[in-house]
């Protein structure tokens, strides 16, 4: 041992003296257990590591930080230049692929989950998902590990769930005999706030706007948007089931059987086709469910000539009924209505043009 | 706690002596390892977790723009939290208000949260730590630095020492009293 890590030894030994205190060692157990509990925003980590990316490009900082690697020329440097090789190559084939392909949902495998699910829902890192089930919130990984399980009130019935755009909060509604609740529950810590209560008219859908203020919501046959840190509630239009768009520039919704598309600031409606459940997957590519060819069709709906292009869904799936993605849309569940009581969830990947 | 799995270094990691003699990742990598110890740091000291998480955006620009600065013989945890503490302190000095607001941490106002429905016996609610908060606002603002920087922060003395500009004993000794004091606090409360 070099007399530089013996330093280090003792003083990992010195830093330790207080942890082996009998008198706070519960103390200390306690602050673990609390900084633990202090939720980490992976969506801010995730975006701002894009950010400074962006800007070590700028500085020609990826330069700098390899050239002296390359000189010690260590095993983890090349491993990592061989990853970001392999990884560029597969982006550019993936790139390629796309933009010949269209867009696509593909490798579809079952949620391995076994409670009765009323509705599910992706995080926005598409990394866990969460399932709505009559008395719990049941949070897992993607790989199928549970994390975490939270009660619902009882005799109540639920019926919708969504991610808050953080990923922290999950929004369900929770309907009794005299009202029609909207709750967000803290996934890790378990407390649930109320952000609307809509009396004895009902809820049946959730959408969060990207910057996590509103929540945009059907109210009976009308779409409404919620504020979520304030009692703000602002009536949209007649429809069903919207969802908006992640600039929040756009809302789609159900209207008698039609999808159509409406501008909020510049009060606009426009008529996307034949369809029901509409769902942004991006900026771009907007989805909803063509009951007459029981499949989900991919539009871009801010064109002028709007392209129909169906992925195919009903090929693969019984009865798919919603589709939910990642904000950067590569990751999707699919929830499928094996019948009136049943659903069941499937996982898997989507590409877009 | 069902927190998204990763695997921190933290100080109690004897492995991490072995690698940190010369730092050789690049801010990328360092960027992955330090930014959920930094969040939480100043999620655990700022007013609101909006204001702590633009902190955050503001540590990783400084540190990126100081980063040809940063002399890789020393540690590169010392030196990110140290810039983590002053941008605090700047913050401070700013609004002119001090840390951990009982009530407004982690997950924005007291009033948001639903007191009539209990959460899950077994899971950490707010209330736990809103009070673990209130015994800290009753420490000195040295033992409340060192304690954070300790135990959220995840730093060792040695560590702690660097970014306070303290020698390591002082800083033992501020933990130690500040340790002992919040056991009484909680002894008091009959939650020790």
């Amino acid at each position: 041992m070099s007399g530089g890590q013996k330093e280090n030894m003792d003083l990992f030994k010195q830093a330790h003296d207080e942890e082996r205190d009998p008198t706070i060692a519960k103390l200390l157990v306690h602050l673990k257990t609390m900084r633990e509990a202090v939720p980490v925003n992976y969506q801010l980590k995730k975006d701002l590591k894009q950010k400074l990316l962006a800007q070590m490009q700028q500085m020609g900082e990826v330069k700098k930080a390899e050239e002296p690697a390359f000189q010690n020329k260590s095993k983890r440097t090349r491993r990592w230049v061989t990853s970001l090789a392999i990884l560029i190559a597969v982006i550019m084939i993936s790139v390629i692929w796309g933009t010949r392909q269209g867009p696509a949902i593909e490798n579809l495998n079952p949620f391995p989950i076994q409670n009765d699910i009323v509705d599910a829902d992706l995080s926005p890192d598409g990394k866990q998902v969460i399932f709505l089930t009559r008395d719990h919130l049941l949070l897992y990984d993607t790989k199928g590990q549970k994390i975490n399980s939270i009660p619902l009130p009882e005799q109540s019935e639920v019926n919708a769930v969504a991610y808050s755009p953080l990923g922290h909060e999950a929004a369900f509604v929770s309907q009794d005999q005299q009202s029609s609740k909207i709750w967000a529950a803290n996934l890790y810590g378990g407390a649930k706030r109320l952000i609307y209560d809509a009396g004895d008219v009902p809820i049946q859908s959730l959408n969060w706007s990207s910057d996590g203020k509103w929540l945009y919501v059907q109210k009976a046959g009308e779409i409404w948007k919620l504020s979520t840190n304030s009692t703000q509630a602002v009536k949209i239009a007649q429809g069903l089931q919207p969802s908006v768009s992640p600039s929040g520039n756009h809302i789609a919704a159900e209207q008698n059987g039609e999808i159509i598309l409406i501008s909020e600031k510049e009060d606009q409606v426009k008529k996307i086709g034949n369809g029901e459940k509409p769902q942004w997957m991006n900026e771009k590519w907007l989805v909803f469910f063509d009951s007459a060819k029981q499949d989900f069709i991919a539009v871009n709906p801010l064109e002028e000539s709007i392209e129909q292009v169906p992925l195919g869904l009903s090929d693969k799936l019984s009865l798919p009924r919603e589709l939910h993605s990642s904000t950067n849309g590569l990751e999707v569940i699919v929830i499928c209505q094996e019948n009136k009581n049943e659903v069941s969830v499937y996982m898997g990947t989507s590409r877009w043009r | 706690m069902g927190m998204p799995v990763k695997k921190e270094r933290t100080a109690e990691d004897p492995a991490m002596f072995q690698r940190e003699s010369y730092e050789n990742r690049d801010f990328s990598e360092l960027y992955d390892e330090y930014f959920d110890r930094i969040n939480r740091y100043l999620r655990s000291r700022v007013h609101n977790m909006w204001d702590a998480d633009d902190l955050t955006t503001v540590v990783f620009m400084k540190a990126l723009e100081k980063f040809h600065q940063y002399d890789r013989r020393n540690l590169f945890a010392s030196w990110i939290f140290r810039i983590a503490h002053n941008t605090f302190i700047d913050y401070l000095r700013k609004v002119k208000e001090y840390p951990m607001e009982p009530g407004e941490w982690m997950n924005g106002s007291h009033e948001d949260h639903d007191d009539t429905w209990q959460p899950e016996k077994n899971l950490l609610n707010d209330e736990q730590i809103q009070f673990l908060h209130k015994k800290l606002e009753q420490l000195t603002q040295d033992q409340r630095d060192v304690l954070s920087l300790r135990y959220f922060g995840d730093l060792k003395i040695s560590q702690v020492a660097e970014v306070l500009g303290k020698t390591e004993s002082s800083v033992k000794m501020i933990s130690h009293r500040g340790l002992r004091q919040l056991q009484k606090l909680y002894e008091m409360e009959g939650q020790g």
